[in-house]
């Protein structure tokens, strides 16, 4: 009988954007030198705009505005469109690519369990069917908001995106992280934007809107725990960030901080 | 079935490199199977021509939907020239990998190191085709 894979779980107190994708990054170098899968549970404080990794921003959002509205914003290491991270749960997987399989399956199976957990809590979420219309360029889709539409495999409500997730792939691991809705609309996203409009709006969901309720403190985390280690067929085992992990992500979030990161593209 | 065409070098990263017709230079992009793994390809993100990589070096990125991944160099080499096209239409990748979706035009910087790439047999089987 094959031994049921343990996984570390990381419930974290709400961060700063540069501090949580510095965590997710120090996560991922952790996986990609022979450390166990995770799985990390966050939210946001202050709110926060992120965009993709490639994502033209340059010149597209207003940083002045964002700072007078109180939002931060970050570049994440993945890839995608613009996210505003306020009323959310974050979940992040650091995975070897050889562990659920390609970075297709692998998104396929988190967004399983996903759907899974949100069952859990009587919320009918359902994957996005496949796409006829290839996606645009990401220099012509641009500023669009992540949450404009539900790509193909991503959770939904009906055709309303739930959950927005966005993947990295290095050295044979993978980083995904996503964004579950729980309240709220995702509008500043179009309202931090610049230039000639007309910009796309969202069409998302959320948990409140779904569900009729918001989820108790902690429900929607033991939803999640639940759900991924029945779908994956894995034990969580939760514990702290480590030392070596903490203090590795305090230099990497020197890079998140910076403007030539955020504002690469 | 993934076409891998017989006349190609290839690494166990999915890149390919082909000769472009001069002594030494070749272009280099995905495979096949790596683009049908990856989904609709949006943005390529490439170097500046002149700069130099060593072998298994990250040359840049390619995103597909959502997701990043790197793109390795097969060789030591140098960027003769980026293929620009791809700004506008990185869709090309998806349909025309050997051909108009090359990414890169490269020369290569040190002999011998096209022996430790993969024929297309060699690959067929690191892909479970073959």
């Amino acid at each position: 009988m094959q031994a049921t894979p343990v996984w570390r779980l990381l419930v974290d107190p709400p961060r700063e954007g540069a501090a949580n994708m510095a965590i997710d990054e120090a996560l991922f170098e952790g996986v990609q030198v022979g450390g166990r899968p995770v799985l990390r549970l966050y939210r946001w404080r202050p709110p926060c705009l992120s965009f993709g990794r490639n994502q033209p921003a340059r010149g597209r959002y207003d940083p002045g505005l964002a700072a007078a509205s109180g939002i931060a914003i970050v570049r994440r290491p993945t890839g995608g469109l613009a996210v505003l991270h306020d009323r959310e749960l974050t979940y992040a997987v650091a995975v070897g690519a050889g562990e659920i399989g390609g970075p297709r399956a692998t998104y396929l199976a988190l967004n399983r369990a996903l759907i899974r957990a949100l069952a859990r809590l009587g919320l009918p979420a359902s994957v996005a069917p496949p796409r006829s219309d290839r996606p645009l360029p990401l220099d012509r889709a641009g500023g669009h908001p992540c949450f404009a539409e539900a790509a193909s495999g991503e959770v939904a409500v009906g055709r309303r995106k739930l959950v927005g997730s966005a993947q990295r792939c290095e050295r044979r691991t993978l980083l995904q992280h996503g964004s579950i809705l729980l309240d709220g609309d995702q509008s500043a996203v179009t309202r931090l934007q610049t230039g000639p409009g007309p910009h796309p709006v969202s069409d998302s969901t959320t948990v409140r809107e779904a569900l009729g309720r918001l989820p108790a403190a902690g429900e929607l985390e033991a939803a999640i725990m639940a759900g991924f280690e029945q779908e994956l067929g894995i034990r969580l085992e939760e514990g702290p960030l480590l030392t070596a992990e903490a203090e590795r992500a305090a230099r990497i979030e020197e890079k998140y901080r910076s403007p030539e990161w955020t504002w690469r593209r | 079935m993934a076409e891998i065409p017989g006349d190609l070098l290839y690494t166990e990263e999915h890149e390919y490199l082909k000769p472009a017709g001069e002594d030494g230079v070749y272009f280099v992009g995905i495979t096949d199977y790596a683009q049908g793994e990856l989904g609709d390809v949006v943005f390529v993100e490439l170097p500046d021509p002149g700069k130099k990589f060593g072998r298994m070096d990250v040359f840049g990125t390619v995103e597909a939907v959502k997701a990043v991944s790197d793109l390795f160099s097969p060789v030591s080499c140098e960027i003769l020239e980026v293929n620009a096209s791809l700004a506008d239409n990185p869709g090309v990748v998806n349909s025309d990998p050997y051909g108009a979706g090359w990414m890169v035009r490269v020369r290569a910087t040190t002999a011998g190191e096209l022996d430790q790439l993969l024929g297309a047999g060699e690959y067929g089987k690191h892909i479970g085709q073959g």
